[in-house]
C-alpha cells in the first residue's frame, strides 16, 4: 500500500471507556508526507484542498464526529484507527470520538478515511452498538486560515441543508440555540443564545454543528463527510456560488442517503431553501414553520 | 520439423529410431506442452473476456454509483492492481485481446496449428498478429511472413527511426532520419578501419 497507513496508537486509554471529558486528545490526522495519497486529485482539487509545506501535506479542511450510543458492542471497546477514545455520556449513554480527520475530495486518502470507519463497525453500526433519539452526532469542522467565527459566518448561507437534513432535531434544546448560526451579539438570536447548546457553535478555530441526529451505519457516516466536504468547499472555494448549484453538488448525495428516493430528495432540497432563507433574513416559510 | 528433408523424415519414421531415441515418450510430452501452452492461451482468451466483462462494469454508471456508495475511489489502474493484482500494462494487453475479433483468433489458431510445436502460442503473438491484420500486413489466406534480411533501428533524438528489409526486398521504414542512420553507419565503419 503506498502512501500514509493509519496505525493504532498502543495507547491503552484510547481502548478504554473513560469518564466524561476524560478521553485521550485526538490526533491530527489532516495530514501525509506522502505525495501519492493526493496524486490521484485533480490540480483544481489539490489546489483548493491541500496545502504542502514543503515537507507534508495537510488538508485544509478538517472533520471530526462524535458517535453516541446507548450500549458498546461487547468485545468492540478497544483502540480503533479511527476514534480518539471513548466517554461516558451523561444523555445517552457512550459517546465515540474521532481524531482530527482530513476533510478531502474523492480519492485515496479519503478512502483511507472510510476504511478507519469501515474497520469501526462494531461501535459505528446500530446493529452492534444500539442508539435512539437521545443520540446525537455532532460534527466538528474547521478550515486552515480560518477561526470558527469566521467559519460560521461564511458557511451561514450554505447550512440550510443541515438543517433540513436535520430538522428533527431543531425543537431539542441541547442544540437549537441561535438557530440563525449568527455571530453579532447585537442580533436577536433566535431560541436565545447559550453557551454552548447552539445549532453550530464555535469552538476557537473550531465550528461544532451540533444537531446532527445519532450515527447508525458506517455508509451514513460516509454520506455525512462528503457531504460536508462539498457544503465546506463550495463555501471557501466558491464563495459567489449560487445556492443551487450548490444543491445541485449535494443531489447525488442526498439520493445515495435516501435510497434513490427522488421525492424525498426533492422534499429536502426544498426544505434547504427555505432554512437557507430564513437563517438569513429570519423569514420563516409555512412549510419549515412545524421544525422551528 | 518442417525443415527436415525427406530422407530425414524417413529415418525418424523407422521403429527401430523411433524406439532408440523414445520419440513416442518425446512427442507425447511435446504435444502435452502444446496442448498445455494452447490450454493456456485459450484461458487467456477467457479470462481476458472477463476482465473485459469486469473493467465494463466498473466504467459502467451502475459500478460508479456502486464504489461511490462504499466509499471507495479507483482509478482504471486501481482498478487493476487492487482487483487482479497486475500492473496496467498487463491489464491493457488483457483488454486489448478482448476486444480481437474472433475471425481474427480463429486464423492465429489455424497458423499456430500448421506450425504445430514450434508454435509460440501467446497473448502477445495474438496481439501482434493482429496490428498486422489490422494493418493489412498479414493477408487473410495466411502468407508465410517474408524473413527479415536486414534490420535496423536508429535511436535519434528527435525520434526512433527503423528500417526492416525482407527476402522479397519489401522495405518498412518508419521515422524520418534514415539518412542520419546511414551517415552514422558510414562514418563509424570508415573511423574503424
Amino acid at each position: 500500500m503506498n502512501g500514509i497507513i493509519y496505525q493504532l496508537t498502543g495507547l491503552t486509554r484510547r481502548g478504554e471507556v473513560a469518564n466524561y471529558h476524560g478521553k485521550p486528545s485526538p490526533l491530527n490526522h489532516g495530514k501525509t508526507p506522502f505525495r501519492e495519497d493526493i496524486a490521484g486529485l485533480k490540480p483544481k482539487q489539490q489546489r483548493e484542498a491541500i496545502k504542502f509545506d514543503g515537507q507534508e501535506y495537510s488538508a485544509k479542511f478538517t472533520i471530526g464526529f462524535e458517535i453516541e450510543k446507548n450500549a458498546l458492542h461487547r468485545g468492540a471497546v478497544k483502540e480503533y484507527e479511527l476514534f480518539c477514545g471513548f466517554e461516558r455520556d451523561g444523555s445517552c449513554g457512550y459517546e465515540a470520538v474521532t481524531h482530527i480527520l482530513p476533510l478531502l475530495p474523492a480519492g485515496q486518502w479519503r478512502t483511507k478515511v472510510f476504511d478507519m470507519m469501515h474497520k469501526a463497525e462494531k461501535i459505528i453500526d446500530d446493529r452492534f452498538s444500539p442508539s435512539d433519539r437521545r443520540c446525537g452526532g455532532h460534527i466538528t469542522i474547521a478550515v486552515d486560515g480560518m477561526d470558527g467565527r469566521e467559519l460560521r459566518e461564511a458557511i451561514r448561507k450554505n447550512a440550510g441543508i443541515f438543517l433540513a437534513l436535520f430538522r428533527k432535531r431543531l425543537q431539542n434544546s441541547y442544540c437549537n440555540s441561535n438557530l440563525r448560526l449568527q455571530n453579532s451579539t447585537d442580533s436577536n438570536f433566535f431560541n436565545g443564545y447559550h453557551h454552548k447548546y447552539q445549532t453550530a457553535l464555535v469552538k476557537g478555530n473550531c465550528l461544532e454543528f451540533r444537531i446532527p441526529s445519532k450515527v447508525e451505519s458506517v455508509k451514513q457516516l460516509m454520506r455525512r463527510y462528503e457531504l460536508f466536504y462539498e457544503v465546506v468547499d463550495f463555501t471557501i472555494n466558491n464563495p459567489n456560488g449560487t445556492h443551487a448549484t450548490l444543491l445541485k453538488r449535494l443531489k447525488p448525495i442526498l439520493l445515495s442517503m435516501y435510497s434513490g428516493d427522488v421525492a424525498k430528495v426533492t422534499e429536502v432540497l426544498k426544505l434547504a431553501e427555505h432554512f437557507k432563507t430564513f437563517i438569513l433574513d429570519g423569514t420563516i416559510h409555512e412549510e419549515i414553520r412545524q421544525f422551528i | 520439423m518442417s525443415n527436415l528433408l525427406q530422407i530425414e523424415v524417413a529415418f525418424l519414421r523407422n521403429s527401430e529410431v523411433i524406439s532408440a531415441l523414445n520419440l513416442q515418450e518425446i512427442r507425447t510430452i511435446q504435444r502435452s506442452i502444446t496442448n498445455s501452452k494452447k490450454k493456456k492461451f485459450e484461458q487467456s482468451l477467457a479470462l481476458s473476456k472477463h476482465v473485459k466483462t469486469a473493467f465494463d462494469w466498473f466504467k459502467s454508471l451502475e459500478g460508479q454509483r456502486k464504489l461511490s456508495e462504499e466509499g471507495i475511489s479507483w482509478t482504471s489502474e486501481d482498478f487493476s492492481k487492487k482487483v487482479f493484482g497486475w500492473q496496467k500494462s498487463f491489464f491493457y494487453k488483457m483488454l486489448k485481446t478482448a476486444n480481437v475479433p474472433s475471425e481474427v483468433i480463429e486464423q492465429y489458431n489455424a497458423k499456430a496449428d500448421q506450425l504445430g510445436e514450434d508454435s509460440q502460442r501467446s497473448v502477445e503473438e495474438l496481439l501482434s498478429f493482429a496490428k498486422e491484420v489490422e494493418s493489412g500486413t498479414e493477408s487473410v489466406e495466411n502468407a508465410p511472413r517474408p524473413q527479415i534480411v536486414l534490420s535496423l533501428v536508429f535511436n535519434h533524438p528527435d525520434g526512433k527511426t527503423t528500417l526492416k528489409i525482407d527476402e522479397a526486398g519489401q522495405v518498412k521504414l518508419t521515422g524520418s532520419n534514415i539518412a542520419d542512420a546511414i551517415n552514422l553507419i558510414i562514418n563509424s565503419i570508415n573511423s574503424n578501419q
